[in-house]
């Protein structure tokens, strides 16, 4: 899910880095000491998830995990994908470093909006965990493919082919990134349920 | 507000282990996975007319499946046109002329490959520029972890500093 050098035009670069500065400027602001080791965790996470290929049908899929990053960070998940995609920009070339404002906006922001609405389905327990780890995983891929979709617009109709094509293929990631994302918490509630709460 | 009494600090033995654990796992799934070891892209195109066809597929044969394909004007840099591999790694764009061209195809995960079209001298030139194949990505995914690991350590330095 990301956006390569030279394709999108200057102005949706300009507004995907100060949407994303913005984002990471309150990440700065709320993170608090405790939650530095587990951001850090996310965030190697969330870099190392690129490289896991399941394959699917007749395409290959990578998994995302935005949606588990913006529910234990918060905030928070603008420093965490931020940092990671720009890792992967240096050091695979993974998206670019013009693009690195609008990739992690079109990361975080649905990472951001999956930690409003479902954390406090964690808080009141009356969800099973697995059920609002498979709603938060599957609607932050399903938000981040419609973002990246609607950058690609941005760039002219002749991506709206591809813009359509991306955002199709990302519909089986969003649901086996519900199924990992559920997975995971459920792990969490047995071994450190805390971390759910806090 | 920090509320001490509800959030004691874990003795950071603990915290070491935990850390430990974690990045084993994840060092472990990493190299568990086969496709972490990626492979070379090959990227062959011809001109039919001023109709540009291509195909993309891996150094196995599979094809290089519903990945973007772009090609620019050597002249002046601009985008001409823009689509996606089909099912079978295929391609082909009109194109008004037969300019002097670049074809990128993008297949994701640092796998680049392009072809280039001199008009003048009629001649193609290929090239793959795979940094997964050219070498073990582990050592620059270990490297990305350790930066992370310290731009958080830096990070949790900056906001104690700043609290007091």
């Amino acid at each position: 899910m990301h956006i390569s050098e030279g394709i999108l035009p200057l102005t949706t670069l300009a507004g995907g880095y100060a949407a994303s500065a913005f984002g990471v400027a309150m990440g700065l602001r709320t993170i608090e000491d405790r939650q530095m080791v587990r951001t850090a965790m996310l965030s190697s996470a969330f870099f190392v998830t690129s490289f896991i290929h399941i394959p699917l049908g007749p395409t290959n899929i990578h998994l995302v995990l935005n949606g588990l990053v913006g529910l234990l960070a918060g905030w928070a998940c603008f420093i965490a994908i931020g940092i990671a995609l720009l890792l992967q920009a240096l050091l695979f070339q993974f998206g670019g470093i013009t693009t690195l404002g609008v990739n992690t906006l079109n990361m975080a922001l649905p990472a951001l909006a999956c930690y409003l609405i479902f954390s406090p389905f964690l808080s009141i327990k009356k969800i099973p965990v697995f059920l609002t780890g498979f709603l938060c995983g599957s609607v932050s891929v399903f938000l981040s493919a419609l973002f990246l979709s609607l950058s690609l617009v941005t760039a002219g109709e002749s991506f709206i082919p591809a813009a359509k094509l991306v955002f199709a293929t990302n519909i089986p990631l969003m649901f086996v990134d519900g199924l990992i994302t559920a997975l995971a918490l459920q792990f969490i509630e047995k071994v450190k349920p805390e971390m759910l709460t806090s | 507000m920090k509320s001490p009494a509800k959030h004691k600090p874990q003795p950071f033995s603990r915290v070491l282990s935990e850390v430990f654990v974690f990045f084993f796992t994840l060092s472990c799934f990493l190299l568990l996975s086969p496709d972490a070891y990626a492979h070379k892209i090959h990227l062959f195109c011809r001109f039919e007319g001023t109709t540009l066809h291509g195909e993309g597929f891996f150094s196995g044969g599979n094809p290089v499946k519903n990945s973007p394909i772009n090609i620019f004007n050597l002249e002046n840099g601009n985008l001409l046109a823009s689509t996606m591999t089909s099912d079978e790694g295929t391609f082909a764009v009109s194109l008004e002329e037969k300019p002097s061209i670049q074809v990128v195809l993008d297949a994701g995960q640092g796998h680049r490959a392009t072809w280039t079209w001199d008009k003048t001298s009629e001649k193609a030139e290929i090239s793959q520029n795979n940094f997964a194949d050219a070498q073990n990505p582990v050592p620059a995914i270990t490297a990305g972890l350790i930066a992370i690991a310290v731009f958080f350590g830096i990070l949790y330095l900056w906001k104690q500093r700043h609290a007091t």
